[in-house]
């Protein structure tokens, strides 16, 4: 009954509320709708991320007089590694077979020799490695006697981390400057209503109301212009990743998740603007 | 029953009432007579618990204030009933749902709020009215309203702070009758006002007020 009353009363001061309530909506959506497009570039992002790190190998090329003892010792270390998901061992011989296969040259016949090391081609897991474990593990490798060298090529994943990292810092201040505007939004218009209010808000008191029960209504307005914020944001998201999937057939963002979690996180934040909003002026009006 | 023990308090500026004590049992009807600035609306201040005695102590039927804690406020509140000279009505509802107001802010479940208002209303002669908004009644009309909000909690009794400060002589003369009858139906009546003439008229306990000391 009581939850009844506030909501009753909550969407009727949103209604009355005109400007300042619409104004709330709308910035709060604002906000929410750049938090879910950093969210999901986030989340592609990350993606991407994980692909590109799957994909790239280290190798490992020994020196040309290793003992077999020792291939067979070396792999064993690698192996233990948990950044490591699987080892191959190249020898002299794949190594030239790959080479001429890839190039269609013969080294062999040009050079009389084979000059192309054997090898350890490593498969790295990418939940275990970010690019400093990484250059870590390059190194402790070549430190190992019978190590020739260790190549391992990360340029782009470095150029792809960086854009990555400063992404999401832009996205996180942006994102949360944009909150921190829309909590002040509701919670001077939640303030504002209960100065027009402040006659009710006396009575209410007077007559025997619970300061809770005074609260309520206030505070689910604030909730209620957050959710509706909420809803706004999710309805141009949708729509956003419709025209891009149009642009870009291959393209498909998933929403589901996340739009569910913008429109539980844009009522919270509504339902806090307008809780310390109000909660001064309350106490005061409160006798 | 209420009662008043040695009870002061003063304001920072220095007015305020001083030692007070006097009781009004279940059903009577008592005047608090005094000039402005008396104390009057101190000691009703108190009463409904909006200031705290500084010395002494007010029992509000099975409430004391030296032993009230602060979340049992609003539970005490609703066995007082309110009337303010300017009625404080809420201008943006009906008759019926300003009276109802007290009852929704209590929690009381709809189908009761209804049977309850409906009471209440026909006790102050407004059934006919119901759907008005303040701003289309009298005066002695908006007083009655503001009589059955006090009322519809059915409190213990009923604090008037100059009830008929802003009424003509007939809606005045009404006001104090339905004032009458509902201390007869067993609610007391505590009103204060500054008119001794008026007080005098209607027969009753009268309690005289001067610089926060009672008379007598």
């Amino acid at each position: 009954m009581s939850l009844a009353y506030a909501f009753r009363e909550a969407v009727s001061a949103l209604f009355h509320s005109r400007f300042s309530g619409f104004l709330s909506v709308l910035v709060t959506a604002i906000a929410i709708f750049f938090i879910g497009v950093f969210a999901a570039a986030v989340l592609q992002g990350w993606q991407v991320l994980h692909h590109l790190k799957s994909q790239i190998q280290m190798e490992v090329f020994l020196e040309d007089n290793v003992s077999d003892d020792l291939v067979h010792a070396l792999r064993l270390r690698l192996e233990n590694f948990p950044e490591i998901d699987s080892v191959a061992y190249i020898s002299k011989q794949q190594a030239l077979s790959e080479f001429k296969q890839e190039f269609g040259q013969d080294v062999l016949a040009l050079l009389g020799e084979n000059p192309l090391p054997a090898s350890f081609r490593l498969y790295l897991n990418p939940h275990a490695l970010n690019r400093a474990d990484i250059h870590e593990l390059q190194q402790k490798i070549e430190r190992w006697s019978g190590v020739d060298e260790v190549v391992y090529r990360y340029d782009l994943l470095k150029r792809f981390e960086r854009v990555y990292r400063i992404g999401i810092g832009i996205a996180f201040g942006l994102g949360l400057f944009l909150l921190l505007v829309s909590i002040v939004l509701i919670s001077h218009t939640t303030r504002l209503t209960v100065l027009a209010k402040q006659d009710n808000v006396q009575i209410m008191s007077l007559v025997g109301a619970k300061p809770s029960f005074i609260r309520q209504p206030f505070v689910l307005e604030g909730a209620l212009q957050g959710f509706l914020g909420g809803i706004l944001a999710v309805l141009a998201l949708f729509v956003l990743a419709q025209v891009i999937h149009l642009v870009l057939p291959s393209f498909r963002i998933s929403l589901r998740a996340l739009a569910l979690f913008l429109i539980v996180w844009s009522t919270f934040i509504g339902a806090l603007g307008s809780y310390f909003g109000i909660r001064g002026i309350l106490n005061r009006l409160i006798v | 029953m209420l009662h008043l023990f040695s009870v002061s308090y003063r304001y920072p500026g220095g007015d305020g009432i001083h030692r007070v004590t006097f009781s009004v049992g279940n059903g009577e009807f008592v005047f608090l007579v005094g000039p402005s600035g008396a104390g009057k609306t101190t000691i009703f201040r108190l009463i409904n618990l909006e200031l705290f005695p500084q010395e002494g102590y007010i029992v509000l039927d099975s409430f004391n204030t030296s032993q009230l804690r602060r979340r049992e406020i609003p539970l005490v509140r609703r066995k007082i009933g309110v009337v303010f000279q300017d009625f404080k009505l809420l201008n943006d509802r009906n008759v019926y749902e300003n009276v109802a107001f007290a009852l929704r802010v209590t929690g009381t479940p709809g189908r009761k709020i209804k049977r309850r208002v409906l009471e209440v209303l026909k006790q102050v002669g407004l059934t006919h009215k119901r759907f008005k908004m303040p701003g289309e009644l009298s005066g002695g009309e908006r007083q009655r309203v503001a009589i059955a909000r006090a009322l519809v909690n059915e409190p213990f009794i009923l604090l008037a702070d100059e009830p008929t400060g802003n009424l003509d002589r007939e809606n005045t003369r009404e006001i104090l009758a339905l004032l009458g009858h509902i201390s007869e139906s067993g609610t007391a009546v505590l009103m204060a006002t500054h008119n001794l003439a008026l007080a005098e008229r209607m027969n009753r306990r009268i309690l005289r007020i001067f610089e926060g000391r009672i008379l007598d």
